[in-house]
């Protein structure tokens, strides 16, 4: 982390002074935000002692964050009628799904079984971690920011713009890896910050202020709980280590801290109300980036919690359920969709904080995370088109063609879990699991996943059924044409990988 | 320069299609050396290049697949192997196989005059879901035939919603979707328990026979949405319908004969305890839904509604053949489906013909078109005898031996579920004689009799019909034998 975080800065620092030397315009800012985040996320997976080639030959997942951070970062040079850049791309776009097809033919001769079964994560590489898996995840995030800003057009001070989503994901980052609590404190207040501001970004808008405010409110009476937390296990432990935290008390505090930035159920309301406000970009970052570090979290500290504090977890998990299948069904906007799925799919795996020690429910929780952080960050980076959010305001938009309008109903329908869509990989692992443990819990998920279905259906209908388009667009639907296929494709090989 | 534009979205569908093809590499691993089928792409490409894509490019493609998926199966059937692993040809599947290839070159030719938008993407979709099928219908793991089946609705829900003619078109495809998705997401739980207590989905596993009862139990529910049984039959008549007349004869041609197929092929060999233990419940549901369903076609004014809802009754009483405990009963039910799949696509053929020339599918709106159309008149006559199983007619063979089994092991059950053939002559003779016959109207008199293309198409269901009810028994000798083997459950209890 040492040398990757120096990289980071380095990149950093270039792009700045680049900034202030150069003049660059908008759009070659992004691109540089862009590049610099692909240019690390190459250079952390190239110092663990790989050649480019063992690394194409790893596992399906990690097939995907190449791709899509190749693709991603080529497409920031694409100007709107520059033939040559766009046939470039169109090749690349089409040697890398080559490539994946043949990711999917090597799976069974070379070392792709080995490194699932005997190590069980899903990084790239044997001897990785879920760890390397959180900060590939992390980054590629931010990459999709990057596109949704690229897309949205300019807006007024990108520059603060661009600094903050760089700095939150180095506070992602840094969340991460650090064992001390004082320290995972600073952090995490250090990502919230950047958190409140992004919400409160377009102050001028009287609904944003708002918003950014009741996020504040809360939030710091949150943060509150945590410091109380420390107090405690420092108090009857004194130690301030994450893995040596085993005291009740103290456990309850910092669980409601996480369970607030995960948005489960006692500390819910705040989610629908803040992302209501978001645009696209600074919503898939608000959504996605403190529930990955606080997952990281929970997962270290999650062997150490005593019976009622898994409990705790457990019923919030159900109820998270209910509430995020019931509440998502009439909503009016995409943020509030994201929202209630959220709320819904953190329910989901909250249901096994009792067991998440055990590996092989580790691997299917991550593997859950990924793939449904990762299809959420697409769908809202080809979002980031639209100027609303409105459900109902996008049959007017669907001129950007039926393709794109299809690949919404392939991105949904992952979401959702139907098969041979990534997703569905993941909810074949949870239900399998549930299905171990519990009957009822199982009948549960299954009866609200249906819900979720349909809300999502919802909103792919008015993409697709209200208005033919006539007119396509050339160069934004490519981007999204590659990402269907990619993901349809190492969809398709992780499903038949696990069955076959 | 190449014209990307085109080229980019030809690329989205046509690479699935190639993975598809790639996942049947997978399959036949012995066969073939998998690389080769990256070949594919820039062949593909170097055809997108050069030929515009159009109609009869789709056609071929589909033809194609059609030679492809009954080569292999006829081969393996005819000389008794099976040369892959994970597919299994028998006399069970050919005639599935065989149906699928038929009806989607017919489909394309039905609606290739009817659907004026977006005809790229409608064609497109057919073929994949003719490659869904096909792996639905040839594969012997029930994991990857669920796999198949749940994909087939994201396809429909698109060839209803969006190529449908009337506003209702878009709560139908939610329809079908949510219903299709109930369904079988209880047997993905089925499924997936199956695959973690026994280790395997495929046909052959042993279950225990206590827990046999519990998987029936999930498992049925996906099947009974598809096939479809009376309460979860709502779904049906909204899709017919509101979709247009190709998608009409896609649904009830052969997406209602996977929820059969999957009796057949995975339920009852592997669940047989379960099919004991829940027969008499599901023999029950089955005549309610006969009884409900002839009836409710009675009382139907929309053409495609009636007909419908004979669909419901006839494949009811092919549910009623599959769990009446004999393998003779089995082969006529299989038989049946495949009849019923004629009768009901000439017969929506039928309901498109009237539609594309009057925009109305009212029965009492129209009358005495047989002074316009005495050819229509004269196949359409044919039809409608078959779908009340007139003897000479493949309904008429397979309901016969289905009735005679059925009586011979409860005469109740016979009498009450034979009802459905008086039934069903009193709606057909209804609606043909409302339609057909009656006093005619000068407004009607400015249409020209069948073209060429409706005319091939509905003279083909009329001649499968009078071909498979005369060699009905040809069929029946001929898989005897597979069945047996297949289903030698029978003989164990």
């Amino acid at each position: 982390m040492l040398v990757e975080g120096y990289l980071f800065l380095f990149s950093l620092y270039i792009l700045l002074s680049g900034l202030f030397v150069q003049q660059l315009t908008s759009r070659w800012l992004w691109a540089g935000c862009g590049l610099s985040l692909a240019s690390f996320l190459f250079v952390t997976l190239g110092f663990k002692n790989l050649t480019l080639f063992d690394f194409f030959y790893g596992l399906n997942l990690g097939s995907i964050f190449v791709s899509l951070s190749l693709v991603l970062s080529l497409f920031y040079f694409v100007q709107l009628q520059q033939s040559l850049v766009r046939n470039l791309i169109f090749w690349v776009g089409l040697l890398l799904t080559i490539q994946s097809f043949q990711w999917w033919f090597v799976g069974d001769q070379t070392s792709f079984q080995t490194n699932l079964v005997e190590t069980l994560w899903l990084n790239l590489v044997s001897g990785g971690s879920f760890y390397h898996d959180l900060k590939c995840l992390i980054l590629v995030v931010c990459l999709f920011v990057c596109v949704g800003v690229y897309h949205r057009g300019t807006t007024y001070y990108e520059f603060d713009y661009a600094v903050m989503i760089l700095l939150g994901g180095l506070a992602s980052l840094l969340v991460i890896t650090q064992e001390n609590l004082i320290l995972i404190y600073l952090n995490l207040e250090f990502q919230a910050l950047l958190l409140y501001i992004l919400t409160t970004y377009y102050r001028f808008e009287e609904t944003n202020s708002e918003a950014g405010l009741k996020y504040l409110l809360v939030g710091s009476l949150v943060s509150g709980f945590f410091l109380v937390g420390i107090f405690f296990f420092y108090f009857f432990n004194g130690s301030l280590n994450v893995s040596e935290l085993t005291s009740n008390h103290s456990q309850v505090w910092l669980l409601a801290n996480f369970i607030f930035k995960l948005g489960a159920v006692p500390f819910y309301f705040w989610t629908p109300a803040v992302y209501q406000q978001l645009d696209f970009p600074s919503l898939i970052f608000i959504s996605i980036l403190p529930k990955l570090s606080v997952w990281f979290l929970l997962f270290k500290s999650c062997s150490l919690l005593t019976f009622d504090n898994s409990n705790l977890l457990y019923w919030s998990g159900v109820l998270s359920i209910v509430i995020g299948g019931v509440g998502g069904l009439y909503q009016l906007t995409i943020n509030s969709v994201v929202a209630y799925s959220g709320i819904l799919n953190v329910g989901y795996l909250l249901l096994f904080s009792d067991q998440i020690f055990s590996t092989e429910i580790l691997f299917m929780v991550s593997l859950y995370l990924i793939s449904y952080y990762l299809v959420l960050g697409i769908v809202l980076t080809g979002f980031s088109f639209f100027s609303s959010s409105f459900v109902t305001e996008f049959l007017n938009l669907s001129f950007i063609g039926f393709f794109c309008s299809l690949s919404v109903y392939y991105f949904f329908l992952s979401l959702g879990g139907l098969p041979v869509l990534p997703g569905f990989t993941a909810k074949i692992y949870l239900l399998g699991f549930l299905l171990e443990r519990n009957l009822i819990e199982t009948f549960l998920v299954i009866f609200f996943s249906l819900f979720s279905v349909v809300y999502y259906l919802r909103v792919t209908g008015f993409f697709l059924f209200y208005d033919l388009p006539l007119v396509r667009f050339q160069y934004e639907i490519n981007l999204l044409y590659y990402l269907f296929l990619i993901c349809f494709v190492n969809s398709l090989g992780q499903t038949f990988f696990s069955f076959w | 320069m190449i014209s990307f534009y085109r080229l980019n979205w030809f690329l989205v569908f046509i690479l699935p299609v190639v993975g598809l093809f790639s996942f049947y590499s997978l399959a036949l691993q012995p066969l073939i050396f998998q690389w080769w089928l990256l070949l594919f792409v820039p062949i593909l490409l170097f055809i997108s290049y050069f030929w515009s894509v159009n109609f009869s490019f789709f056609l071929g493609l589909s033809l194609l697949i059609s030679l492809w998926s009954l080569g292999l199966p006829c081969y393996c059937v005819i000389n008794k192997v099976q040369v892959l692993d994970s597919f299994f040809f028998d006399w069970i599947n050919l005639p599935f196989l065989f149906l699928s290839s038929l009806f989607f070159p017919y489909t394309m030719i039905v609606s290739r005059e009817s659907i004026r938008k977006n005809k790229n993407i409608y064609f497109l979709l057919l073929i994949l879901i003719q490659l869904f099928l096909v792996a639905l219908f040839s594969t012997n793991n029930f994991f990857v035939f669920y796999v198949f089946f749940e994909l087939i609705a994201f396809p429909m829900f698109l060839l209803i919603g969006v190529y449908g003619s009337q506003p209702a078109r878009i709560p139908a495809a939610y329809k079908f979707f949510i219903y299709t998705f109930l369904g079988s997401i209880f047997m993905l739980a089925g499924l997936i328990s199956l695959y973690y207590f026994y280790g395997s989905c495929y046909f052959g596993v042993v279950v225990d026979s206590s827990s046999q009862i519990y998987f029936f139990f999930l498992v049925f529910f996906a099947l009974a949405v598809k096939i479809p049984m009376v309460p979860f039959h709502l779904w049906l008549p909204e899709a017919h319908v509101e979709a247009p007349t190709g998608i009409s004869v896609l649904l009830a041609a052969l997406l209602l004969k996977t929820g059969g197929y999957g009796l057949i092929r995975f339920v009852l060999p592997m669940f047989p305890v379960g099919v004991h233990f829940w027969s008499s419940s599901v023999v029950s549901l089955g005549l309610i839904s006969i009884l409900f369903a002839s009836w409710w076609a009675t009382a139907q004014v929309d053409m495609k509604k009636t007909i419908a809802y004979s669909s419901v009754a006839h494949m009811n009483v092919c549910v009623l053949g599959l769990f009446c405990d004999s393998i003779l009963a089995i082969q006529a039910s299989t038989y049946m489906m495949l009849a019923h799949a004629f009768v009901s696509a000439g017969l929506f053929t039928g309901v498109g013909v009237i539609y594309d020339r009057y925009h109305t599918r009212n029965i009492r709106a129209i009358s005495g078109l047989s002074s316009f159309m005495p050819t229509f008149y004269f196949w359409y006559f044919f039809l409608v005898l078959a779908n009340f199983s007139f003897p000479f007619s493949g309904n008429f063979a397979s309901e016969l031996i289905v009735f005679m089994e059925l009586i011979s092991k409860n005469l109740f059950i016979g009498l009450v579920g034979g009802l459905t053939v008086f039934f069903s002559a009193i709606y057909s003779i209804w609606f043909f004689n409302r339609v057909f016959t009656g006093p005619t109207s000068s407004k009607y008199q400015a249409y020209q009799d069948l073209t060429s293309a409706e005319y091939v198409s509905l003279s083909f269901c009329v001649i499968g019909v009078l071909l498979l009810g005369i060699y009905s028994w040809e069929y029946l000798a001929i898989s005897f034998e597979d069945y047996c083997f297949h289903l030698n459950y029978i003989f164990q209890n």
